[in-house]
């Protein structure tokens, strides 16, 4: 199996850091970005596997870029992770119009972190199958 | 260590940034503290390549230079005989501590003079002309330019260090806190899981699963002592790869309990092979750490964190940890207890209180133990929740509370009472209720206290309510009161025989009974039900044991 590539966007560098870590351990490429606007630029560009970022960054917040990807036909499947240091949730109806497949709280746990990794990105390859099936006779 | 991690930050790039250097007329190499070269030997410059390869002597003067280094000053010198050809070696410090050195060398144009050249290649002990050709073909630096070049260089390399290792440092770092965040979670996990009112057992059991996932211990048991007059077996709950059966976790957790531990709030024990009392468990045991479950002067068990994930020492993190795990497990344990307790409490005084009514009447002693069960039988038939049938055993174990107020002439008479007389006693459910009326925590139990001697149809008493106006508790309650007292002796008849109560049960669903309920009992065994009852009569004061009718004790009725 190919190597998967996370883009991962946070204005904090520590999180960067611990998450880019856990996640090249268990194999992964990491592109790590410092905000929202870059991420977006780096999405169109590398086309990585799964998103993880920040809901609060000073250029594009978390939930905009989420938007942005949703729109732009490059970018819409990329599933995306939001981990939010914020004392209140996400709507369900934000999460949804947006593609944002979990919602998760800081401070959090990496080990739950790479648990939530592999099912979306599992869940991924499964949709991707099934795609590459129906349109076997293009 | 240090050296080592040097080598592995420095030699990724060291090739990019050597070239440019290479260009300029400077050779270059990496030696670590030991003065053993480290950079990957390419052909980057013909003419010290090829020097360094084919002369030891070369080789050995390298070396010389670069342990000279290692004193902590930079080092020029003249290679022998060659003028203008130097060789600098710049220490590498990282946090006081000089970790290798760079050594270059570099000639000059005017260094291939012919006489020193010749002498320079009969020192070094290599080919005249192989080499004055080489010599030509390399870069060579510019005088004016050397000392420059050379500031440049020691500059670059030190920085260049710094920034490798500062790399290595935020990877450490970023480790170190990916642990602490998983550690975090864990207590806030365990905290708020513990305010949520489940078994023990359950909640031991996902609190070693937690631990085993989320920290560097491998397995985690949790032993809890037996509840006083539970027998002597603890509960051992664990989780982890370990191939130790429940007994010697039990056995393990006995031995170290009851060692002496001074102020140490836990034992932990890192190499057990160097203990003789522990050599029976056989290698299983690499590392382990206790800490009591008690509080005050109760223990209730304790939690053994066995093996480290990389068979390393168990150090104060995972004690801290621990630690502060079992203390919340103590005080949740000791809540849980607590409350037992209370709720053990509260069931037998209202047993005693029971008790001393019946007792009134010899006829019907254990009457309200007995009305209790079966009510809380019916409710369980009628699909009653788990919760809210221990709420109808204590509704019907007080149905009778208000014959209290009943003189004790009318409720011993052996003949037909008369009109007062069964007034009287008609009064004892409102009786009942108004005693209950005001206990805080009763109040869900009243109806079944006032309602016992309704019946269906609108003809019962005290307020000649119909079917849909009594509660539920009262129809089970009425039910199971009058299938006692059919099939029991009272001052006034004997007991009557199954088959009779049940006719007169049949004859009076719809009417007296609840037509669904009377259903319910009369297709359960009836003789079943009688025999369970007849166990509970004259019971010794005792708080209910909610799976089912307790042991027999003295004589059948």
């Amino acid at each position: 199996m190919e190597q998967k590539t996370i883009l991962i966007a946070d204005d904090e560098t520590h999180i960067l850091n611990v998450l880019s870590i856990k996640l090249q351990n268990a194999g992964f490429r990491i592109i790590a970005v410092e905000d929202g606007a870059d991420a977006y630029e780096q999405a169109r560009v590398t086309r990585p596997d799964l998103i993880i970022t920040d809901y609060q960054m000073p250029l594009l917040s978390g939930l905009e870029l989420c938007s942005k990807l949703q729109c732009d036909p490059v970018t819409r499947d990329i599933p995306a992770i939001i981990l939010t240091a914020r004392g209140f949730s996400i709507s369900e109806s934000d999460r949804q119009s947006r593609n944002i497949r979990e919602v998760m709280t800081k401070p959090f746990s990496p080990r739950e972190i790479l648990d939530r990794v592999h099912h979306l990105l599992a869940e991924s390859d499964v949709r991707e199958e099934t795609a590459v099936g129906a349109h076997e006779s293009d | 260590m240090i050296s080592h991690e040097f080598c592995q930050a420095f030699l990724p790039t060291f090739a990019t940034w050597a070239e440019p250097w290479c260009r300029l007329g400077f050779w270059l190499s990496l030696w670590d503290d030991q003065a053993h070269r480290i950079d990957p030997t390419g052909v980057r410059n013909v003419f010290w390549d090829n020097l360094y390869d084919y002369s030891d002597r070369f080789q050995q003067r390298i070396r010389q230079v670069a342990r000279r280094a290692q004193q902590g000053n930079r080092v020029t010198a003249e290679l022998d005989g060659l003028g203008n050809t130097i060789v600098i070696a710049l220490p590498v410090r990282h946090r006081h501590r000089v970790i290798g050195s760079l050594v270059a060398c570099t000639m000059t144009d005017d260094a291939l003079n012919n006489e020193t050249f010749a002498r320079f290649c009969s020192v070094y002990e290599v080919d005249r002309l192989v080499f004055e050709r080489l010599a030509t073909e390399c870069s060579h630096c510019q005088t004016s330019q050397r000392q420059a070049h050379i500031d440049l260089l020691d500059q670059q390399v030190q920085s260049l260090s710094t920034a490798a290792l500062t790399t290595r440092d935020v990877h450490d770092l970023s480790t170190h806190l990916a642990r602490v965040y998983e550690e975090l979670h864990l207590i806030y996990r365990v905290g708020m899981e513990m305010t949520v009112f489940k078994p023990s057992e359950t909640h031991f059991a996902e609190l070693c699963e937690e631990l085993t996932a989320g920290t560097v211990v491998r397995n985690v048991a949790v032993v809890l002592e037996p509840p006083p007059g539970a027998g002597t077996q603890p509960t051992v709950i664990c989780s982890g790869p370990l191939t130790a059966t429940s007994s010697d976790l039990a056995k393990l957790y006995q031995q170290v309990r009851d060692l002496p531990r001074n102020a140490d709030p836990a034992f932990v024990l890192n190499a057990p092979q160097a203990d003789e009392a522990f050599n029976w468990t056989s290698g299983w045991l690499e590392q382990l750490i206790f800490c009591e479950l008690s509080r005050k002067d109760r223990r209730f068990g304790g939690i053994l964190a066995i093996n480290h994930e990389h068979h390393d020492d168990f150090a104060s993190y995972e004690i801290q940890l621990l630690n502060a795990i079992a203390e919340r497990s103590s005080a949740f344990v000791e809540s849980v207890h607590l409350y037992d307790d209370l709720e053990r409490l509260f069931i037998g005084m209202l047993h005693a209180l029971v008790s001393s009514i019946d007792a009134k009447d010899p006829y019907t002693c254990g009457h309200s133990q007995r009305v209790a069960w079966l009510s809380r039988h019916l409710a369980s038939l009628a699909d009653v929740p788990a919760e809210r049938c221990d709420r109808v055993y204590l509704s019907g174990l007080l149905h009778d509370i208000g014959k209290i107020g009943i003189s004790e002439s009318v409720l011993r008479k052996t003949g037909k009472l008369t009109d007062e007389e069964f007034k009287e006693i008609q009064q004892h459910p409102a009786i009942g209720a108004r005693i209950l009326q005001g206990v805080p925590n009763v109040e869900d139990l009243i109806p079944g206290i006032l309602h016992h001697h309704e019946r269906v149809d609108g003809t019962g008493y005290p307020n000649s309510l119909k079917i849909e106006e009594i509660s539920l508790l009262g129809r089970l309650v009425g039910l199971a009161d009058s299938f006692d007292a059919m099939t029991t002796d009272r001052t006034y008849r004997k007991a009557r025989p199954i088959t009779t109560a049940t006719d007169e049960i049949q004859r009076c669903a719809g009417t007296q009974f609840d037509p669904e309920l009377a259903d319910l009992l009369l297709q359960e065994n009836l003789e079943d039900i009688g025999e369970q009852l007849a166990k509970i009569a004259e019971q010794p004061i005792r708080p209910a044991l909610w799976s089912g009718p307790s042991e027999t004790r003295g004589g059948e009725r």
